[in-house]
């Protein structure tokens, strides 16, 4: 069984990234916050007694499934929000927003960064931007995968299908990134 | 070939990873401090299960429901009486029964008819009848 401490140094591990994936699939950071913080709950309390190398898939599991809890609230609240805007009243801003379109205001603060820096922190915009578009499988598992550097049985074991549905996941997420980075005039990194 | 492309692949993916961990180091202290925060609340729940299991495994469970019984004792009291008497009746409604049985047994025994004959429902309405003239 693993110990406080040892529970303690995993999650301080991987927080901020289990943070930033999740960002990535949610498009909120207070949600994302939340998910996270329920997750680490989750592990605690239902899997602590668990041997500590099996934390990261646990976890990540874990990560999965309460992700796809939020989009199932969310939808559900969506459907009401739908009907109920059909009755009357119009929403503000309705249409969704394009992340990448948000990316120049975003990067404004590094003006007097040199332009060297700029283009790298362009370059990350890019990228995350890129993450947020992919189909949830692809980035689960290019998250899984390489970011979190679960071998490919592991990623599988967590995503609930088989290697093979993984390497492709993987491989077409790679092909994605690469190809918007280039549409966006950047080189691939 | 398939080779070169997935090595390929996994620079490209190697890279961005890269770029991804740089983004992740610098989050806002806000985030950074409630991250903390939930690692806490996790951590504090797993030092909880941890007690609550090792007492359990060290007879604690034992000890628990001795306090409970230290605690309520004229409860207890009262049920121990109520289960001695409850008891006492039982045992005393299965001798009694036994009895009824046994002097049953020895009438339909020494009785001159066969015992098939208290089976059969025409010997009553038969022996009604005989009795009314």
């Amino acid at each position: 069984m693993a110990t406080a401490q040892e529970l303690s140094d995993f999650l301080a591990q991987v927080e901020r990234r289990a943070f930033k994936q999740t960002a990535y699939a949610v498009r909120d950071d207070h949600a994302a916050l939340d998910i996270v913080q329920d997750a680490m709950l989750k592990l605690a309390e239902n899997y602590g007694a668990r041997p500590v190398n099996e934390y990261p898939m646990l976890f990540q599991r874990i990560l999965q499934n309460t992700m796809r809890d939020y989009w199932r609230r969310q939808k559900v609240r969506n459907l009401w929000t739908t009907l109920l805007s059909s009755f009357g009243g119009t929403g503000e801003d309705g249409d969704e927003r394009d992340p990448l379109e948000t990316l120049e205001s975003d990067d404004n603060d590094d003006s007097d960064e040199p332009q060297a820096q700029l283009e790298r922190s362009q370059t990350i915009a890019i990228i995350e931007a890129a993450l947020q578009k992919l189909p949830a499988r692809q980035r689960e598992a290019f998250v899984m995968r390489y970011w979190e550097e679960m071998d490919v049985a592991e990623t599988a074991a967590a995503m609930g299908c088989s290697q093979g549905s993984v390497k492709t996941h993987c491989s077409r997420a790679v092909h994605a990134l690469a190809i918007t980075l280039e549409k966006s005039g950047l080189k691939k990194p | 070939m398939k080779q070169g492309r997935m090595n390929q692949e996994q620079e490209t993916a190697r890279e961005i990873i890269r770029l991804l961990d740089e983004k992740a180091a610098v989050l806002d202290d806000k985030i950074v401090s409630r991250l903390a925060s939930a690692r806490q609340q996790a951590v504090s729940a797993h030092a909880q299960r941890a007690r609550v299991s090792a007492e359990v495994q060290s007879g604690g469970l034992l000890r628990l429901f001795g306090d409970y019984i230290h605690h309520h004792r004229a409860l207890m009291s009262t049920a121990a009486l109520c289960g001695a008497v409850l008891i006492a009746f039982v045992v005393t409604q299965q001798m009694s029964g036994q009895d009824v049985s046994e002097q049953g047994d020895a009438f339909l025994l020494s009785s001159e008819l066969p015992p098939e004959a208290y089976a059969d429902k025409g010997f009553d309405t038969w022996l009604a009848q005989n009795s009314q003239h």
